[in-house]
């Protein structure tokens, strides 16, 4: 099975729409530029704050607090990938160009992960290093070689390539735009709401399992300060790529069964 | 691919039709069965397409040939029976865009994409070579627009578009669902002379329509179908031969008269102007029908039927005077 033809043919169909590439670049700005907001407000409250939070404080952490809302903008861009295929009935010329069906979802997983992984790292490293300046003169900052802080990083824009990865399966899975929408962003946000909501005893066992708790593990330098029990980095990770994977094969699974 | 029809094309100017149905049979559709929900869109339908002439596909709106030429090309799963091209299942193609060109119904585009990088999306994903793309855009006439978003086009412009990726891998067979809604005149002149010279090329051309008028410029052979069934099946000529008369009948009592005729055996349908157009009964014999009923004649005259007539005939459901009426 040679994929480097459909490969092609994917990465040029996400780089030949504008709106796309305007999402990327404005998902970048978006995420420092929310990222250098949250420095400045803690560099503002920092004296007037106590030893908890001081110790509670990480700064790697904080000068990505933008990833927050790149979260919601990667998604629109792993779930548009799918649904404009299918809202604007290009789907039909695709299957028909490439009728191994598998090869077309995984050529777009490849290509969106890719793109989104490199923005991701962009965000990431720019955010980082902004945001150090910020706080700097004010609270405690990090280099790169700050216990924890190069993971950090590179984890967050990895959480970014993942979450991508995990719309996109919704979006094969659902094929309209808004459901497909409103599924990541419920299972983004509303999830949190709604576990906060549950008795403690119970949520604490479920809040790691959350995607916005599993990326908000994976951009923290240290544990300090994570709001809630959390798996560690590393496997915050792979549970994230596990719902990636399963999503993905979710909606692999259908495509292959539906009609186009 | 072994059949490839350039190289027996040689002396094709010179054929006529006749010779031309040697080519042998390339698609072939064996009860295909094909139900959404309580709707049954394809029911059992078998046929064959050949190669070197323009096979008609035809039927009203709504009888199951868009739904059977995405089952042709593998976009809906047929719930019984297969269809092959060239002895193969389409999804057993390699790069099919090299085999088989289809034009689905128009539209197909994401809007912020332009004609142009759409077709080199495609001409990617089935290793066609980028000047393939020039080529295409050049012989639909899209060259002046190829580079604006395809969001903008219009219907005529979407089809044209349609038929450029359907032309990109230079395939030896080509599937045109309804290729001439929204083109104007022009548009339509020019899809029916192409059409005719990549048969003349040997190849193996398919093409919906819900016209007969269309078809009969067009086709060689007809395939007609209603309600997802297979209706006739025949030579161009042997439908305009088979379309055969009918009669145009008018009385101040026509209810009765279509009823009386159709009990001895005729098809009747009312047109608008209350005339009765009567087929399978002679002007004699509908003349002996109405003075035994003792029914009072205005016009009894003989007709010959148009081909739409034919086609309508073909695929009205045993007309609206049922024996009730
Ligand atoms: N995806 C679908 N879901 C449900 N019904 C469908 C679908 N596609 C076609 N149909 C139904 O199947 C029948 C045949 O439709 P179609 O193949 O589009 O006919 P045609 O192309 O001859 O106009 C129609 O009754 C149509 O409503
Ligand atoms: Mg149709």
């Amino acid at each position: 099975m040679n994929l480097l033809p459909t490969i092609s043919s994917e990465w040029l169909k996400f780089r030949s729409v504008r709106s796309t590439l305007y999402t990327l670049v404005v998902t970048v700005f978006l995420c420092v530029g929310i990222g250098a907001l949250g420095c400045f407000a803690e560099r503002q409250q920092w004296p007037s704050e106590h030893l908890p939070e001081h110790l509670a404080f990480d700064a790697v952490r904080t000068s990505l607090f933008g990833f927050f809302f790149a979260e919601i903008a990667i998604g629109v861009i792993g779930v548009l990938i799918m649904s404009s295929e299918y809202s604007s009935g290009s789907i039909r010329m695709t299957l028909a160009a490439t009728p191994r069906r598998l090869s077309v979802l995984i050529s777009k997983a490849g290509v969106l992960f890719v793109a989104t992984l490199v923005v991701g790292e962009a965000c990431a490293f720019i955010s980082f290093f902004i945001g150090q300046a910020i706080l700097h003169p004010v609270t405690p900052s990090d280099t790169l070689a700050s216990a924890g802080a190069l993971r950090a990083v590179f984890l967050a824009g990895m959480s970014l390539a993942l979450l991508a990865l995990l719309a996109l399966g919704f979006a094969a899975m659902l094929r309209h735009t808004a459901g497909a929408i409103t599924v990541y962003v419920s299972i983004q946000l509303v999830l949190l709401l709604i576990v906060s909501a549950l008795p403690s005893s119970w949520n604490v066992h479920i809040f790691k399992f959350l995607p916005e708790v599993l990326t908000q593990s994976m951009r923290a330098a240290h544990s300090n300060g994570v709001q809630f029990t959390s798996f560690s980095p590393w496997i915050s990770t792979l549970v994230l790529a596990a719902y990636a994977i399963a999503s993905l094969i979710g909606g692999g699974w259908l495509l292959l069964r539906r009609d186009a | 691919m072994q059949r490839t029809g350039r190289q027996r094309d040689l002396g094709a100017e010179s054929c006529r039709r006749e010779d031309l149905r040697d080519f042998g049979v390339v698609i072939e559709a064996r009860g295909l069965v094909k139900r959404y929900g309580t709707t049954t869109a394809v029911d059992d339908l078998t046929f064959s397409v050949r190669a070197g002439i323009v096979t008609g596909f035809l039927g009203p709106n709504g009888s199951g040939k868009s739904t059977a030429m995405r089952m042709m090309i593998g976009l809906d799963h047929p719930d019984a029976g297969s269809v092959t091209i060239d002895g193969r299942a389409y999804g057993e193609i390699t790069w099919p865009l090299h085999e088989v060109g289809a034009l689905l119904e128009a539209k197909a585009l994401h809007p912020g994409r332009s004609a142009r990088n759409h077709l080199r999306a495609l001409a990617a994903s089935n290793r066609i070579a980028r000047s393939r793309v020039e080529e295409v855009i050049e012989l639909v006439g899209l060259a002046s627009v190829a580079n604006k978003r395809a969001g903008g086009y219009s219907l005529g412009m979407g089809q044209r578009l349609g038929i450029a990726a359907a032309l990109l891998g230079d395939p030896e067979v080509l599937l045109f669902d309804e290729p001439v809604n929204g083109l104007d005149p022009e548009g339509i002149q020019w899809v029916r002379e192409l059409l005719r010279s990549l048969a003349k090329q040997g190849r193996t051309v398919f093409v919906s329509s819900h016209l007969m008028s269309e078809m009969a410029l067009t086709a060689d052979h007809v395939i007609v179908i209603g309600r997802g069934r297979l209706l006739e099946d025949a030579d161009m000529g042997e439908m305009i031969a088979r379309a055969g008369s009918s009669v145009s009948v008018r009385s101040p009592d026509a209810t009765s008269l279509a009823a009386a005729l159709t009990r001895s055996g005729a098809t009747v349908r009312r047109q608008a102007d209350g005339a009765l157009v009567v087929t399978e009964l002679d002007a004699a014999t509908i003349g002996e029908v109405a003075a035994r009923e003792h029914l009072v004649l205005h016009e009894l005259a003989p007709q010959r039927a148009s081909l739409e007539e034919a086609f309508m005939a073909l695929t009205k459901e045993h007309v609206e005077f049922g024996h009730s009426t």
